[in-house]
């Protein structure tokens, strides 16, 4: 823990808060040199808050995801920064008390929900498994529990009885859905939760995912890449770029008057049914490796100068957000 | 009908279940006429059958009934494979770009595949056609990418490879099959504008296959809405968009999030199940009546567009039903 920075923000300590990330930074390790994936990274979320993660591959948003349950790959670690989650302070715990918050205080919807159900396993077995690891309760105890859960998104009891194969993809997500949602955790993490999936089963599982946040008084953090699903279950936003929040704040604010001028382009870019003027973005995204100095979108932003090539910029806060570029510091063009 | 560059009639693909007798019409009596330089849209959900659609067009698979007819002239049945002189005309962008590039070939070899197989074997033949299909899809400097594998270049740029594949011999008529949906968000829209933009320049004849309804309505003329192998409704793009007819164009188009606008459910009666006689979109149909589940209804015009459900035409008259009709 030598090299370990913790975050000094604002001094006094907040008891109050549910989640809160603060200078978060991950790094991976590839063939021995160190990358850095996540960096000052920073938001907070009260209980009861439904917040969107947005950006694009290669911007942190499921590492992010990851790090809030302890998960990150082996060669993945939190290098700076803190996550506290009801008092708790993630990265300082044992595994064992991970163990302990995971799933049943914070579950996760990971991405790829086809893939996240094991194959020779029926539903009932995958279901009961979880409530067997983690609250010790036998077969008989659990079916009940798990029919109410199905019915909860959705599915009639006997689902219970298929195998992975023998769903539909709608299907499936709706039991990953019910796995994470079984131990009544205070946060979901949902990753991509419809990226698979048809526009009309997207639609029914999003509306499903509204009233169960409602329902059981879930705060939730939305993993997404598609801007336009995130006022349909959020009420605030991140949106992240190369590894790092780029702006952040109510989503009607963010959206009905973007400041970064990556959230701008982004929207710009967008295609929709009733996009007009769309206009797209120059260049690639950068990658792990290729993440450059200074602002991760300088060399794709139409505004930069030469101080964005120069020095990372430091978040601003503005009457209601959070903004992290050169055009709101003091040296501004 | 001459002046069609391509023209699919009544074209049927049945998939059989191994071990057992039963088999399912992935494609059902689909019908296509394009002009030169149209892009059509087909879209559709997955396992609605638009890409073995787009396969039987280019000969990927033999269709089991139908004809594909290219410039007035019959090209493809179920006994008659396309001719090796003519398949260089036919192109197809696929689903995948990082499944459709052999990894262990570099670009310059995926690009002159296309060409030595119709014959071209020169040296410098091939390097022209290869930079100026990298130069096309605006990989430059070409020398940058030719020595690279596909694991060495990112995915907006792996894609670029599969178009300029796709296009290195100049076809008449391209499918491209889910060209971006594998796309950040960032880059979807440079896609789009690449490919327009080669489309044009060619003037190639395209069937463009989607799921994304604002992609197609934002690239094609006019869209082709696909459920359960058969084509439900067909006509100007913006009138589907704006004014979709079909109970599952509906529903279609209301399950599309947009930042402006709330998601509402797409109303839906029940699971997709199937439907041996009748309209297949009969079980999840919100609209319908009992004459749906025992005839399949046929093409009814509405405007310039053909929808395929009872509630717009009673059958063996075309009087139209006035309201909904439930």
């Amino acid at each position: 823990m030598l090299h370990y920075q913790l975050g000094h923000r604002q001094g006094g300590s907040d008891f109050m808060s549910f989640l809160s990330v603060e200078g978060l930074g991950i790094s991976y390790e590839i063939d021995g040199r160190e990358y850095s994936a996540v960096n000052d990274v920073n938001f907070e979320l009260k209980e009861g808050e439904s917040m969107a993660l947005v950006g694009e591959s290669g911007s942190g948003k499921s590492t992010i995801g990851l790090s809030l349950l302890g998960l990150l790959p082996p060669n993945g670690k939190v290098s700076s920064g803190l996550i506290r989650f009801q008092n708790r302070e993630i990265v300082l715990l044992k595994e064992k008390e991970v163990r302990e918050l995971r799933w049943k205080h914070i579950s996760m919807v990971f991405q790829g929900s086809m893939n996240a159900l094991d194959p020779i396993l029926t539903v009932r077995n995958q279901l009961s498994e979880v409530l067997k690891f983690h609250e010790n309760k036998g077969k008989s105890e659990a079916e009940p529990i798990i029919v109410e859960m199905l019915q909860k998104v959705g599915l009639k009891p006997s689902v219970m009885n298929l195998y992975p194969h023998e769903m539909s993809g709608g299907m499936k997500q709706r039991v990953v859905i019910a796995m994470a949602l079984l131990l009544k955790p205070e946060l979901l993490i949902a990753d991509e939760p419809t990226t698979a999936l048809d526009v009309t089963t997207q639609a029914e599982i999003i509306i499903q995912l509204q009233q169960l946040i409602k329902e059981e008084k879930m705060s939730v953090i939305f993993i997404t890449h598609d801007l336009s699903l995130v006022p349909q279950l959020c009420s605030k936003v991140v949106i992240l770029y190369g590894g790092t929040t780029m702006e952040s704040g109510a989503v009607d604010d963010v959206f009905g008057n973007p400041l970064n001028p990556y959230t701008s382009a982004l929207m710009n870019s967008i295609v929709s049914l009733d996009s007009k003027n769309t206009q797209a973005i120059p260049g690639n995204p950068p990658t792990l490796q290729t993440v450059p100095r200074g602002c991760p979108f300088n060399k794709r932003c139409a505004k930069a100068f030469n101080l964005c090539f120069e020095s990372f910029p430091r978040e601003y806060n503005t009457s209601n957000r959070t903004v992290r570029c050169h055009l709101f510091g003091d040296s501004k063009q | 009908m001459s002046e069609s560059v391509i023209e699919a009639r009544n074209i049927v693909r049945t998939f059989s279940q191994r071990g057992s007798n039963t088999s399912f019409n992935a494609v059902n009596n689909v019908s296509l006429q394009s002009k030169r330089g149209e892009i059509v849209g087909l879209v559709g959900e997955s396992g609605s059958g638009k890409t073995t659609f787009g396969r039987v067009l280019v000969n990927l698979i033999p269709p089991n009934a139908g004809t594909v007819y290219f410039h007035g002239e019959k090209i493809i049945d179920s006994k008659t494979n396309l001719k090796k002189n003519l398949r260089r005309s036919f192109s197809m962008i696929f689903q995948d770009p990082y499944e459709s590039l052999n990894p262990v070939k570099r670009v310059y070899d995926i690009l002159a595949f296309p060409p030595r197989v119709h014959g071209i074997k020169e040296r410098k033949q091939l390097d022209e056609m290869v930079v100026s299909a990298l130069e096309e899809v605006k990989l430059t400097p070409a020398a940058d990418f030719v020595d690279k594998y596909p694991l060495q270049i990112s995915g907006g740029q792996r894609q670029r490879v599969a178009i300029a594949r796709s296009i290195i011999l100049r076809p008449e008529f391209l499918v491209a099959d889910e060209a971006t949906s594998m796309l950040d968000a960032s880059l979807k829209l440079g896609m789009i504008n690449l490919l327009l933009e080669i489309i044009k320049k060619h003037e190639m004849t395209t069937l463009l296959i989607t799921h994304d309804l604002a992609v197609a309505a934002m690239m094609c003329n006019r869209l082709l809405v696909m459920y359960k192998g058969a084509i439900v409704e067909t006509g100007p793009s913006a009138e589907i968009v704006n004014n979709p007819k079909h109970p599952y164009s509906k529903a279609l188009v209301a399950a599309i999030p947009t930042l402006g606008r709330k998601l509402s459910l797409p109303e839906l009666v029940g699971e997709s199940g199937e439907m041996n006689v009748g309209c297949k979109y009969y079980p999840r149909c919100p609209a319908r009546f009992d004459r749906c589940a025992k005839e399949m209804p046929r093409d009814f015009p509405v405007g310039e567009s053909l929808v395929k459900c009872f509630l717009y035409g009673s059958g063996s008259e075309d009087t139209k039903f006035e309201g909904t009709g439930s």
